[in-house]
């Protein structure tokens, strides 16, 4: 579903709604602006491929975590523009201590010491 | 000379033929494709090729339809609130009807609160049993058939058993005299229904996996263990 240059498939899949939560609490966005942001972001190692960002942003709109709306900026192509609702918000938060979690517990295990061989 | 909106055209005829026939969707796409193209012509990429280039990014027609046929519609607000205006209706209706009924078969006052209290039973577990997901284990899929038929055996031999008692005792409580035949039956079909809709329900919450779970906007379930645990 997904294409990575140095990060798992399974690892981009996993933190494909936390980014797009993320980048919408920033402001809101729209499709392909969200994937330069992420390829941008991550020094082009987190590469979503196109096609697929558009269903998980349908199955975040239909969970509530945000919504759409259709504008024509000055290009004069209609484009369909997603922001953050309170529930994604509520989403977003979880999110964070979740992944914080884990950052903090993988943090505490990669100190020098413990990966020393013969001490723990 | 190569032309962008014969492209996009073309592209999203193939599109429609493949089975992406959402009309917003492949508006968003063809978008997705315009942007992709004009970003990459600024790079100074050949129209053509970054067009080819982007409708390669975008994926397979096939694979963009299987992506979004995973995504299920949720009924909406409007849907919801019928929905409550017809189950208020309803009970409206149920209880006019017990009502008409339980006269009709000369049941005392205290029976017919006996028969009030186990309807009102049912109908708090019907609409209630949402809420005690977190409580209900994930049962994975290899163990659920055997965990389903584990349940209802069990339920069925408790609801045999409590059914039969129950109506009997509560009537005999409330009354402290004997009660006729019909009504005793009456009662005995009602808090029979009471534990049918445990069971039912119960049932009901051990078939759902995560994933049902939060489609239907409940608790994922397993609100004592961080880890998915399984029966």
């Amino acid at each position: 579903m997904y294409s990575a240059a140095m990060l798992a498939k399974e690892l981009v899949a996993a933190s494909t709604e936390p980014l797009i939560l993320s980048l919408l609490a920033r402001g809101e966005s729209y499709g392909y602006a969200l994937i330069q942001d992420v390829k941008r972001l991550s020094g082009d190692k987190i590469e979503w491929t196109d096609g697929m960002l558009y269903p998980v942003l349908h199955r975040m709109e239909q969970n509530g975590w945000i919504k759409a709306r259709w504008d024509e900026p000055e290009t004069g192509r209609k484009r369909k523009y997603y922001s953050l609702k309170k529930d994604g918000q509520k989403a977003l938060k979880q999110k964070q201590e979740q992944w914080s979690m884990v950052a903090s517990v993988l943090g505490s295990l990669w100190t020098d010491d413990a990966l020393t061989p013969g001490k723990a | 000379m190569f032309n962008i909106d014969n492209a996009v055209s073309e592209w999203r005829k193939q599109m429609l033929a493949a089975g992406v026939k959402n009309a917003s969707v492949l508006n968003e796409l063809s978008e997705h494709l315009r942007s992709d193209v004009e970003q990459q012509m600024r790079s100074g990429v050949d129209a053509e090729f970054a067009f080819s280039r982007a409708v390669e990014r975008i994926g397979a027609a096939s694979q963009v339809r299987e992506e979004f046929s995973k995504v299920r519609p949720r009924t909406g607000a409007g849907f919801e609130s019928w929905f409550s205006v017809g189950l208020v209706m309803l009970l409206i209706a149920t209880v006019l009807g017990c009502e008409l009924v339980f006269s009709a078969l000369r049941m005392s006052f205290l029976q017919q609160a006996s028969a009030f209290a186990a309807l009102t039973l049912i109908f708090v577990v019907a609409c209630g049993w949402r809420y005690a997901m977190p409580y209900f284990p994930v049962v994975e899929a290899s163990k659920r058939p055997w965990a389903i038929v584990s349940f209802y055996a069990i339920t069925f031999v408790l609801i045999w058993l409590a059914a039969s008692v129950v109506p009997n005792v509560v009537a005999n409580l409330i009354e402290q005299a004997p009660t006729s035949a019909a009504n005793n039956s009456i009662l005995w079909l009602i808090w029979g229904g009471v534990l049918m809709a445990l069971c039912v329900c119960s049932g009901l919450a051990l078939l759902m996996d995560r994933e049902a779970r939060q489609h239907w906007g409940m608790h994922a379930g397993g609100k004592f263990k961080q880890t998915e645990h399984h029966v």
